[in-house]
């Protein structure tokens, strides 16, 4: 049942419904940069989903090695928007706890982190929090202190972030967009029929 | 020219960008543009505020277009892909949603309005379009003697929506590096992925892609690539030492800035990585 439900709250996203249109002829997975990195291409994942699979779907890595390069949007014969579903599968993912075994979660959180912070991103304080959060990467990483040497030598390494004007006004607004969410609806909603 | 005074949104990686700033500003001065930087500008959440949360994502877009319009202007332009598709979906989403009042009610706590009647385009337009072909020939007061350049648009420019160019085939540079007097090769890649933000996270996946980039310009006979982007930019450019590859990755305004006679230092070139040699010694062949 857990799955039907998921599977239902997916295809309720907004334009959730489009996956069932898909007919499986793989050009997005035959222009997908970052096809070759992913356990399952776009036309993959969207076959787990047609086939109601939507575990597999959810634990799998696709949508976390999504670019966002849009070439699987421009070319889809029956003009789904892939791009968006990659978004939408991030979005659920999160919301239904399941980590990734990729690095892109981390980045992701280091990422929104600092732009809560300071409404910008300091490129610098962002890879700090990302390899403070993700020692494998900073293990990984060897030559990430050779590029930061030459990035502070150009004078390209940011040393004191930038701010918008009144971070915490920046942050109420966030917390506000977030509970006027129409997804979020959707959610507790789903939750009350699902979870029992 | 249609215009001469812009809102200027630089987006979060214009001041650590190898000379982008400096040669934009350079660029728009000779032609008599006036860029006006957005006050109290936010990060626009790039493709990571989508995929946490939308409504988040589209309030962070609509408050750095909010801001535009409350000073008055009718048009944005960013220097960056990725700011520049991030808007114009955040505005999309929210028109056809017909969401605006919700959005207005988070940006109120900022003290913001959207109205959402504000054009976002990305600064190559300007350059390319609103600019007349023989205003700019009439600054370019040294056309490199010989430099052929591979443009590279990078993803997140024509794609999704294909309206400001073909969605895979962009030519709006070519006319702007010709004036510039380089040569444009055909450049198969030019709108390949660099990998964008998974560069920081799932580097040895991304790093194929910029390689299949940087051979097919080295293949095509150029000496440079010109990019519009600065993540694309620094994608092409932070990784040739792992790739064994050295071509240099400039920005298109850094060429058309020493093409107007900049120096080296005023279009920041310098700033790059991977070292422009090929660019300088074309351009010092006229000076
Ligand atoms: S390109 Fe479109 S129709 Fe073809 S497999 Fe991919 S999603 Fe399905
Ligand atoms: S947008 Fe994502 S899924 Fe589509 S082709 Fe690009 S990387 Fe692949």
């Amino acid at each position: 049942m857990e799955a039907t439900g998921l599977l239902k709250r997916l295809l309720e996203l907004p334009g959730g419904d489009q996956l069932l249109r898909c007919i499986q002829c793989g050009t997005c997975t035959g222009s997908c940069p970052m096809a070759e990195a992913m356990d399952y291409g776009p036309r993959g994942l969207f076959a787990l989903v047609k086939g109601g699979d939507i575990e597999e779907a959810l634990h799998s890595n696709t949508f976390w090695f999504c670019a966002s390069c849009y070439y699987c949007t421009v070319r889809c014969p029956r003009e789904i928007l892939i791009t968006d579903q990659m978004y939408a599968f991030k979005r659920l993912a999160i919301e239904q706890g399941i980590k990734p075994k990729v690095s892109t979660l981390q980045m992701y959180t280091a990422f929104h982190e600092t732009v809560k912070e300071d409404g910008r991103l300091s490129e610098t304080k962002m890879m700090r929090k990302f390899l403070l959060g993700s020692p494998k990467d900073l293990i990984k990483n060897t030559s990430m202190a050779s590029l930061g040497m030459k990035l502070l030598r150009r004078g390209r390494m940011e040393l004191k972030g930038e701010s918008v004007a009144d971070p915490d006004k920046f942050r109420v607004m966030l917390s506000k967009a977030r509970t006027i969410s129409p997804e979020k609806d959707e959610i507790t909603s789903m939750d009350s029929g699902g979870a029992a | 020219m249609k215009e001469s005074r812009y809102a200027f949104y630089p987006g979060c990686s214009l001041k650590t960008a190898a000379g982008y700033k400096e040669s934009i500003q350079f660029v728009a001065r000779r032609l008599g543009i006036e860029l006006v930087e957005l006050p109290d500008w936010n990060c626009c959440g790039a493709t990571v505020a989508f995929s946490i949360n939308e409504m988040e994502a589209l309030a962070m877009a609509a408050r750095v277009m909010a801001i535009a319009e409350s000073e008055g202007f009718d048009q944005l332009v960013t220097p960056c892909n990725a700011c520049y598709s991030t808007l114009r979906k955040a505005q999309k989403i929210i028109e056809e949603e017909g969401i605006t009042q919700q959005i207005n009610q988070a940006l109120q706590e900022d003290g913001k309005s959207y109205s959402g009647k504000i054009k976002v385009r990305h600064i190559i337009e300007v350059f390319a379009r609103d600019i007349e072909k023989e205003e700019l020939t009439s600054v370019i007061t040294h056309p490199f003697p010989e430099l052929p350049v591979a443009p590279y648009y990078g993803c997140q420019l024509t794609r999704p929506w294909g309206d400001l160019d073909h969605p895979e085939n962009p030519t709006i540079m070519d006319g702007i590096l010709e004036a510039s007097g380089c040569e444009v090769v055909d450049f198969t890649a030019k709108t390949y992925c660099c990998g964008a933000a998974q560069m920081v996270a799932n580097k040895e996946a991304c790093l194929p892609l910029v390689k299949a980039i940087l051979t097919d310009a080295k293949r095509k006979g150029a000496k440079a690539i010109s990019t519009i982007c600065p993540l694309c930019q620094f994608n092409l450019d932070s990784v040739q030492e792992d790739l064994g590859e050295s071509i240099p990755v400039v920005y298109f305004t850094q060429l058309m800035g020493l093409a107007m006679g900049g120096s080296p230092k005023e279009v920041g070139i310098g700033k790059v990585i991977t070292p422009a040699d090929a660019v300088l010694q074309a351009a010092k062949g006229v000076r």
